[in-house]
């Protein structure tokens, strides 16, 4: 009998093939990871009433990429500038919930970096 | 203050975990008036506009400076961001835009705070003198241009219906010349090919990064469909220009939303909006765009001479701006896009008959445009497990509240 272990790790090597596959939509990729009982998307990160994330999964299903440009996005905010540590989420999320979607939206420029790494540090 | 009520009687967001924040952000109207007449602005559509003073009053800007360092001073805040904003900002007098920002720096010096500062305007307007203001005031500017010339020309005009493009270039390149790098933004002609743009901004500007927004429309306007436009500037900037670094925020904020991070934009995505306006007569407002409305519809009892910044939280049309972004249409809610989505931007949800209880009026083609960015991302993703943890949890251990007590929750 499979560890528990053993097991996620055959549902990951699952998805993983099916992403790949390029066959699966977004709604049967989210109905997948539901079904294995893992949390995915800023739904679930933000609990949406009415969006089955109230009760948020154990588990959460992150996902990057081998393109480097893509991968710069999706990470982008996350790590700022490598400085990520342990306990910073909070700090993050004040982030994008303060300055970092107004100011994204209102002028994108190379001061917004200047902005980030500021306020980042202060907060 | 209170907000209960928020998210009490439809779906959306948990209510406890949208408290309304202690404002650290406010869009300062300087001008309500414009030197051009661009043809998608939503400024003008509502008329209440013309009825505002046309530069920011010296008694408003006197009351907000002050409730500024209240704020400030209340909140123990480190940083603060003011975007100026019109109208065309720079309509406002040199001798009073330097008074002001002599005002912010002497709150900075007193407070402690770092009040860091926007101005988003057409370039239009922009000399020397400025560019000399800005970059002694640490002013960041962003710039609005639509692309090259026949692209440009086409919707941003003066009132003689003339296009702006080459004088908006002028201004680019003062900036440039004095060192100064300005954010560009550009609002996307449907009608046009996004491979002609992107090759402007990148090729001719030189500029890698910068956004490209979808016009601003509201149900009823019937605006034309944006998914092939969205498309094919997706591929394009996808094929050509990701791996030279070139960064389009909109599509920076799709891309997030598809692999499940948070929003990063008000164009798209999951999140709420608790945007502050001050207009030039010292009120102040919900998000500026929602204007779009129409009349009157952002107008609130609330201003720099009554009230407390903080307190505008309590009017009921920011309130109800705040609540519509975060409380989302059934149909929202059951897509496989929501949370790369969000339901669009909050104007864009506008109709007279439902309010803000719609889908983005740019639904279809953000469905299809999301179906497609997905279709050619979903091979590259690679899945990664780790314990769950709601966000929000965090916030409350780390942030300050409007009262004091409990950090981002509020009763």
């Amino acid at each position: 009998m499979a560890s528990d272990n053993e097991k996620t790790q055959e549902q990951q090597k699952q998805i993983q093939d099916e992403l790949k596959s390029a066959s699966v939509s977004r709604r049967g990729f989210i109905d997948r990871i539901k079904a294995l009982g893992f949390g995915f998307g800023a739904a679930v990160t933000l609990g949406v009433d009415g969006a089955d994330a109230r009760e948020a999964p154990d588990t959460s299903v992150n996902l990057n990429s081998t393109n480097p440009a893509l991968n710069a996005i999706i990470n982008e905010a996350d790590k700022p500038e490598g400085q990520k540590k342990p306990g910073d989420e909070g700090i993050q999320m004040a982030w994008y919930r303060r300055f970092f979607r107004r100011f994204y939206r209102r002028g994108w420029h190379g001061g917004y970096r200047r902005f980030f790494r500021r306020f980042y540090r202060r907060w | 203050m209170t907000t209960s009520g928020v998210g009490e009687s439809h779906a959306g967001l948990d209510s406890a975990s949208v408290d309304v924040p202690v404002f650290v952000f406010v869009l300062v109207k300087l001008a309500s008036r414009c030197n051009i007449d661009c043809t998608y602005c939503y400024w003008f559509r509502d008329a209440e506009v013309y009825k505002k003073p046309p530069v920011l009053t010296v008694e408003a800007e006197e009351a907000f400076c002050k409730r500024l360092e209240e704020h400030i001073r209340r909140f123990e805040l480190e940083a603060f961001m003011i975007v100026f904003h019109g109208g065309e900002p720079l309509l406002f007098p040199k001798h009073r835009f330097i008074a002001l920002l002599d005002k912010l720096n002497a709150i900075e010096k007193r407070t402690g705070c770092v009040i860091e500062r926007g101005v988003t305007t057409n370039a239009m307007l922009i000399d020397r003198e400025w560019t000399q203001i800005f970059e002694t005031y640490g002013v960041s500017p962003s710039v609005s241009i639509d692309g090259p010339a026949e692209i440009h020309d086409q919707l941003r005009v003066d009132f003689k219906g003339k296009g702006t493009h080459a004088a908006t270039l002028r201004g680019l390149e003062l900036l440039r010349a004095a060192g100064i790098e300005p954010g560009i933004i550009s609002v996307a002609n449907p009608a046009s090919d996004p491979a002609q743009l992107l090759a402007y901004i990148v090729d001719e500007l030189g500029i890698k990064e910068f956004d490209i927004l979808p016009p601003d429309a509201r149900h009823g306007d019937n605006p034309p469909p944006i998914d092939r436009y969205f498309i094919r500037l997706f591929d394009v900037w996808y094929d050509t220009y990701a791996a030279r670094g070139v960064r389009v925020s909109t599509l920076d904020a799709m891309i997030r939303g598809l692999s499940g991070r948070l929003s990063i934009s008000d164009t798209i995505g999951l999140g709420p909006i608790d945007t502050v306006t001050l207009m030039t007569d010292g009120a102040l407002e919900p998000l500026d765009v929602l204007r779009i409305a129409g009349d009157g519809s952002t107008a609130t009892q609330s201003s720099v001479f009554a009230n407390q910044l903080q307190d505008v939280q309590e009017d009921p049309h920011w309130l109800g701006a705040f609540k519509a972004s975060v409380t989302l249409p059934e149909v929202c809610l059951k897509c496989e896009f929501l949370d790369a989505c969000g339901g669009g931007h909050l104007a864009q949800r506008w109709s007279a008959e439902r309010q803000f209880d719609n889908p983005s009026v740019y639904c279809a083609s953000w469905k299809a445009v999301l179906g497609h960015i997905w279709k050619r991302i979903a091979p590259t993703l690679v899945v990664e497990l780790e314990p769950s943890r709601l966000l929000i949890s965090n916030l409350d251990r780390e942030l300050p509240s409007t009262n004091g007590t409990s950090p981002g929750r509020r009763g």
